[in-house]
């Protein structure tokens, strides 16, 4: 088998591990819940008859497969997973495909956005900072470090809140009420992406650093390359391969933080119908969602895995 | 007082984002020790004339819809946002080393699939993992404590897998296993109190994003349950008031802000301390940035080339 072929295989049993490990956490936790979780479906809906009660009881068991032995519960929990087939809602009686697919595309719309905002700022701004204080301008790389670590350790939701004060309340540069254009998810998009992009900025302007003194910019620059020769085609390239291997660790942290700030933003998305239901007891939802979010991470890293390996063939063989 | 232990606080003394960060803590510990017995009756005494009231000479963040001081509600919920997040810090260490340690003692296969299981632990987003552990136990301030404790214990155990990793390798403890020592002396005397410097700094690292992450739960209505009464001065914590705040946004934006600051200021101020104490145990961090930029290898031969 080639290189590739090797690679590949071994990221992809990963992504089958990570997902199996996922699955049984999930599994693990809703057993895991003291009391009867049936007992608390159909507590949610009330004025029945004791027969109907009985009888509603026996179907939240067979819905939750609680009627079968615990490892055939595992087995069924693992089909449910790989079909993601979660049954339905304990409190709408939806089924839980189509709340979430209903719900996705906000959050999806966010971590997208918030990914972009933490790429487009946080790349360039650290390849600009490091080529300022390549060896000179102490003051500026003292007032960066500084300025980033605070921008970057103010959780999401400080920031949109903040944000909001003063974007919306204040300055009006924003509408208060939402009204469906590209426009609503500027703001939140900023307010998800400028912590992770000065945490990215911060490791970008050490690369870049590193990459300047390497005898190979020094050649170009000996030969008069123009500038935007030598930093779109020496420095450039060089740096993107660890500053994408840090944008998909902090992507997990931006998934989190998207989770948290939906609410502010008065979005119907996966992260404020998942702290619903977390509220209320909804199981099936709580498991289908948690899993996506896992799942995206574990896709998302291998993603940037493969890229990386295209880039730089060398990350291969190190892992 | 030893040399080695002036030089130490003139590393720590030389850093002032150290000083602040320890200045800091200190006011923040202070405000949590006598907040709630000083600023609890203000902070509970209800005024329906002055309902959202903006700032105000007597109300610096304004009130809440009860017409409670809200700067008064802030610094009373310093207490608790310290309290749980020292709690979740505990949990967090104690579990991850232990863990750290058992992984790293067993060597071989099984210690691989460890190192995957704490790697892909690591990886999850810790809000949904404490989401995760929340569902299953009752919803409150011990739940959450438990909660992010669960969610950051990996961090501490992938630091003592790969501290020890690092430390196991080295001649002295090859000498302890010649000697015949256990696994676990070994472990413990040779290889954790080696380690000992590095896990303060995390623990100190962590303190803030583990107070972060309890408001995060708090404001999400998943942590502190707020009480009528007596009580109510002892559960206020930090992310309860935000959840408020941002509700009466629109009405006393101020009183959002507050706490905002105010979990945004704690979170930094661990974050300055860590540092500060980073560079006391690692003194190459210091160095490295008392070092000229250009490599000296780099420069001597240039000039021997010239």
């Amino acid at each position: 088998m080639t290189n590739w072929g090797r690679f590949i295989l071994r990221r992809l049993i990963r992504v089958v591990v990570v997902s199996l490990v996922l699955l049984t956490a999930t599994f693990a936790a809703v057993r895991l819940v003291p009391g009867d979780p049936a007992q608390k479906i159909i507590g949610m809906t009330t004025d029945r008859t004791p027969a109907e009660q009985a009888k509603a009881l026996a179907r939240a068991h067979r819905d939750l497969h609680l009627d079968r032995p615990l490892v055939v519960q595992y087995f069924e929990n693992l089909r449910d997973g790989m079909t993601f087939d979660f049954g339905r809602s304990f409190q709408t009686n939806q089924e839980v495909r189509s709340v979430i697919g209903d719900r996705i595309g906000s959050t999806l719309r966010l971590a997208a956005g918030g990914t972009i905002v933490m790429l487009v700022v946080g790349v360039p701004l650290g390849v600009i900072i490091g080529a300022l204080t390549n060896g000179r301008r102490r003051w500026l790389e003292t007032v960066f470090s500084g300025l980033s670590g605070f921008i970057g350790s103010i959780p999401p939701y400080v920031v949109a809140v903040v944000g909001i004060y003063f974007f919306v309340n204040m300055w009006s540069i924003f509408p208060r009420i939402p009204d469906g254009s590209l426009l609503d998810d500027v703001l939140p998009s900023l307010v998800l992406g400028v912590g992770p992009a000065f945490l990215l900025a911060r490791v970008v302007r050490i690369d870049t650093l590193d990459v300047l003194n390497q005898d190979y910019v020094r050649t170009a620059r000996s030969k008069w390359l123009s500038v935007r020769r030598l930093y779109g085609r020496d420095v450039l390239p060089n740096v993107l391969t660890p500053a994408l291997t840090i944008a998909g660790v902090l992507f997990a942290s931006l998934l989190g933080g998207a989770v948290v700030v939906e609410g502010i933003f008065g979005r119907n998305g996966l992260g404020s119908t998942l702290i619903n239901a977390v509220q209320i007891g909804d199981y099936p939802l709580v498991s289908a969602i948690s899993l996506l979010f896992g799942f995206a991470v574990v896709v998302v890293n291998t993603v940037v895995d493969l890229t990386l390996a295209a880039i730089d063939p060398r990350t291969m063989v190190a892992t | 007082m030893t040399r080695r232990k002036r030089s130490r606080i003139r590393a720590f003394a030389g850093t002032p984002t150290g000083i602040a960060g320890l200045v800091l803590l200190g006011v923040l510990v202070v405000v949590a020790a006598i907040g709630p017995s000083v600023w609890g009756d203000k902070a509970t005494a209800t005024d329906y004339l002055h309902l959202y009231s903006p700032t105000t000479g007597s109300h610096f963040l304004g009130t809440d819809g009860s017409g409670r001081d809200l700067f008064a509600r802030t610094l009373v919920g310093t207490r608790l946002s310290l309290l749980l997040a020292t709690g979740s810090v505990a949990i967090a260490s104690v579990l991850g080393v232990l863990l750290g340690a058992g992984v790293a003692s067993v060597g071989g296969r099984v210690q691989r699939i460890g190192a995957t299981v704490i790697d892909t632990w690591l990886g999850f987003p810790s809000i949904l993992l404490s989401v995760l552990v929340i569902t299953v136990l009752e919803r409150g301030a011990g739940a959450a404590m438990i909660a992010v404790g669960l969610s950051f214990a990996p961090f501490f155990a992938r630091l003592t897998l790969t501290s020890a990793a690092a430390v196991a390798s080295q001649d002295f403890v090859s000498a302890g296993r010649l000697l015949g020592l256990s696994r676990r002396r070994l472990t413990t005397r040779y290889v954790l109190s080696n380690i000992i410097d590095q896990l303060v700094v995390a623990i100190f690292s962590t303190f803030g994003q583990c107070l972060i992450a309890i408001s995060a739960l708090s404001f999400l209505g998943l942590g502190v349950q707020p009480l009528v009464g007596a009580q109510e001065r002892f559960s206020i914590d930090w992310g309860v008031l935000l959840d408020q705040g941002v509700k009466n946004f629109s009405a006393a934006p101020a009183g959002a802000l507050g706490p905002a600051f105010a979990i945004a200021i704690a979170g930094l101020a661990f974050g300055w301390f860590g540092d500060g104490l980073a560079r006391i145990f690692n003194p190459r961090l210091t160095l490295r940035r008392l070092t000229p930029r250009v490599e000296p290898t780099r420069q001597t031969q240039t000039e021997s080339a010239t």
